[in-house]
């Protein structure tokens, strides 16, 4: 009985992973059973049931009377709206005319979109769905192999959820107390890098088997130079304007993230407008989406703190603290693998908001008392911190690509033709995932790359 | 049932009005911050409107944003489930498990998380608290009550999805159909 009593936080966890597999939301789940334990936990004296009591002032600190995560709705209305804008498509047409000389161009032109759609939105969905409406049949059309279409757009979509802004860099900055902009400026180069791999990829997959990706015809775009600049200038034009207005902001020191994801979003109504994209109809279905989307991240927000503060009032954080030592994981480097693996397996089948959420406060007290400073350097905790959040990052963007539950996989399911099955898709991304983990060895191995911007630009020391 | 199911109906429907109506809010906050960043910038702001309230009025925004949306969330199945087991179970199975999940986990969570809610509303109404910052917002407790509401809305959601399984496994052959759960999978992130 002892036994029970002393490992209910651990029983808790285990009852919580199956009862997610429920199918019931997760956001459910996880206040349900932080309420059933909290209960048991006072039968068997171990919650004191004035602890109920501190639920909502939990919840509230969390996630209402926190002005870092206003960014989060603002970030979510901005990519939506930037969706229904119609400036990817310019985009992509005039990446396809850059490009149209070189093997794969209009599977790198994907790429780079990602890259650059990533750099305007927070969000995920946005992009996935619409790069695979506009570029997918665009490749079947030219004679591109299935998987290799497939691939190149999942990945790129992802780059998402990765390449700042990111609501999963404002939500895991909040989690572990460290400086959003600086999150937002470490990883811009693991962003660029992973695209810079997926397009080196591209290339020598082109060159090798041109028949996979063959080239578009010479003639497609405009005849005259003059035309050529009107269509850059004009597809360029709103992705480098927010880019400057939001990422720029935030570099260089003028505005916290809430307040770019605020100009942002305002930024994004803009080049709405000037598309002529901006009526009442649009404007709906922008919030419905946007809204929906926010109560989602935030109903799990409000049940994963009840879950974490039960999980520690039952003692969580030492047993979690005991079992990492009995099982020999005590230095930095082995923390640092077991909770990489971790996330990689659990990125199988879950998404990166309950992995942020419910594992990230579970051994947050483990890594705050992480030392990297011979890998790292001198700059004490938050060195190793930022380079932890990016690092798990990676990660869990490759979770969006891991089937069987990869979020991205699902869109592209909801969107590809039917000649395209989920085979395919599954196949298709099996490369990308491993550029993933070339990636996150990269940066496992010269932690400078995530390091060096938040230095330049005075973030971090 | 066919009453019953004509309520969750109408529940649905005055949801989805009233998380469309706070909706709107998504441009009040834009329009809030891009105030005060600009104000900020140019040195100048409305009377009793400093920069300290205008970023309280944020998050109060943000709080009536997301609260007010959690149950018409649940109705149109935009919270995230990790359906392994289930994809490809047949629709009655599905109902069982719902109906399961309405009752273990749903609703204790909503019921207690509402008490304890409405008590935190009160408390900070009969105190009469303010921000803890002199040039802060007063009425907290009027922040405060949007996550009352929303889990009232948020019970409400849970009450008409549940009434909606009952029909689909124990009503009439005629309503089951009418009664099927509303599936527009609206996963974004």
């Amino acid at each position: 009985m002892d036994w029970l009593i002393h490992h209910l936080a651990l029983i808790l966890f285990f009852i919580l992973a199956l009862a997610l597999f429920s199918g019931f939301p997760v956001a459910f789940v996880l206040g349900g059973i932080a309420i059933m334990f909290g209960a048991l936990g006072m039968l068997f004296d171990v919650f004191a049931p004035v602890q109920f009591f501190n639920l909502l002032p939990r919840v509230w600190g969390a996630a209402a009377s926190n002005p870092i995560l206003v960014a989060v709705p603002m970030f979510i209305f901005m990519g939506t709206m930037l969706e229904r804008s119609g400036i990817a498509d310019d985009l992509l047409h005039c990446l396809q005319v850059l490009l149209r000389r070189i093997p794969g161009g209009l599977a790198m032109s994907v790429t780079l979109m990602g890259t650059i759609m990533a750099a305007t939105t927070g969000i995920v969905g946005a992009s996935v769905v619409m790069l695979t409406m506009i570029a997918l049949p665009a490749m079947l059309e030219r004679g591109y192999e299935k998987k290799l279409a497939v691939g190149t757009i999942a990945s790129a979509g992802t780059l998402g959820i990765l390449i700042p802004p990111s609501i999963m860099l404002v939500i895991m900055g909040d989690l572990l107390s460290v400086s959003v902009g600086a999150l937002f400026a470490a990883a811009v180069f693991p962003g660029l890098i992973l695209a810079a791999l997926y397009l080196a990829y591209i290339g020598i997959r082109s060159f090798m088997r041109p028949d996979q990706a063959p080239p578009l015809p010479a003639d497609i775009g405009p005849k005259t130079q003059r035309e050529l600049w009107w269509l850059l200038a004009k597809s360029f034009f709103p992705p480098v304007f927010l880019i400057t207005l939001v990422l720029g902001s935030i570099f260089g020191g003028w505005a916290t993230p809430t307040e770019a994801a605020g100009v942002g979003s305002f930024g994004a109504i803009l080049l709405a407008w000037m598309k002529g994209r901006l009526n009442g109809a649009t404007l709906r279905g922008v919030i419905e989406r946007a809204g929906l989307t926010n109560a989602m991240v935030f109903f799990i927000f409000f049940g994963a703190t009840l879950f974490s503060f039960v999980f520690r009032s039952l003692g969580g954080d030492e047993l979690v603290i005991e079992l990492l030592a009995k099982m020999g994981f005590d230095t930095g480097w082995k923390i640092l693998t077991f909770m990489l693996i971790l996330t990689f397996i659990l990125g199988f089948f879950f998404d990166w908001i309950e992995i942020c959420l419910i594992v990230l406060p579970v051994f947050a007290p483990v890594l705050q008392g992480v030392d990297f400073g011979a890998h790292l350097g001198d700059g004490g905790p938050i060195l190793f911190l930022t380079w932890f959040v990016i690092l798990m990052s990676v990660n869990l963007q490759t979770s969006f690509l891991t089937p069987p539950f990869g979020f991205t996989l699902f869109y592209m399911k909801g969107t590809v033709p039917p000649s395209i099955n989920m085979m395919d898709i599954y196949r298709g991304i099996i490369p990308f995932v491993i550029l993933q983990l070339i990636g996150l060895s990269l940066l496992v191995a010269f932690p400078e790359i995530v390091l060096w911007l938040p230095r330049y630009v005075g973030f971090l020391y | 049932m066919e009453k019953l199911l004509r309520a969750s109906n109408a529940i649905n429907m005055v949801m989805d009005r009233i998380a469309m109506a706070f909706g709107w809010l998504f441009l009040a906050l834009t329009a809030v911050i891009v105030f005060d960043v600009l104000s900020r910038n140019f040195g100048f702001q409305l009377p009793r409107m400093g920069s300290t309230r205008l970023q309280e009025l944020e998050w109060h925004v943000h709080t009536a944003l997301f609260s007010f949306w959690l149950g018409i969330a649940y109705i149109k199945n935009a919270h995230v489930r990790i359906d392994v087991a289930f994809t490809n179970a047949a629709p009655r199975k599905k109902a069982w498990a719902e109906l399961l999940g309405c009752v273990i986990f749903a609703l204790p969570y909503t019921l207690v998380a509402l008490y304890f809610s409405a008590d935190f509303t009160w408390i900070a109404y009969v105190t009469n608290e303010s921000s803890a910052s002199a040039n802060g917002l007063p009425w907290r407790w009027i922040p405060k009550s949007f996550i009352t509401f929303g889990l009232l809305l948020l019970l409400l959601a849970v009450a008409s999805v549940l009434v909606r399984v009952i029909v689909q496994l124990f009503g009439p052959e005629e309503l089951r159909e009418r009664a099927a759960l509303f599936d527009a999978s609206a996963k974004m992130t």
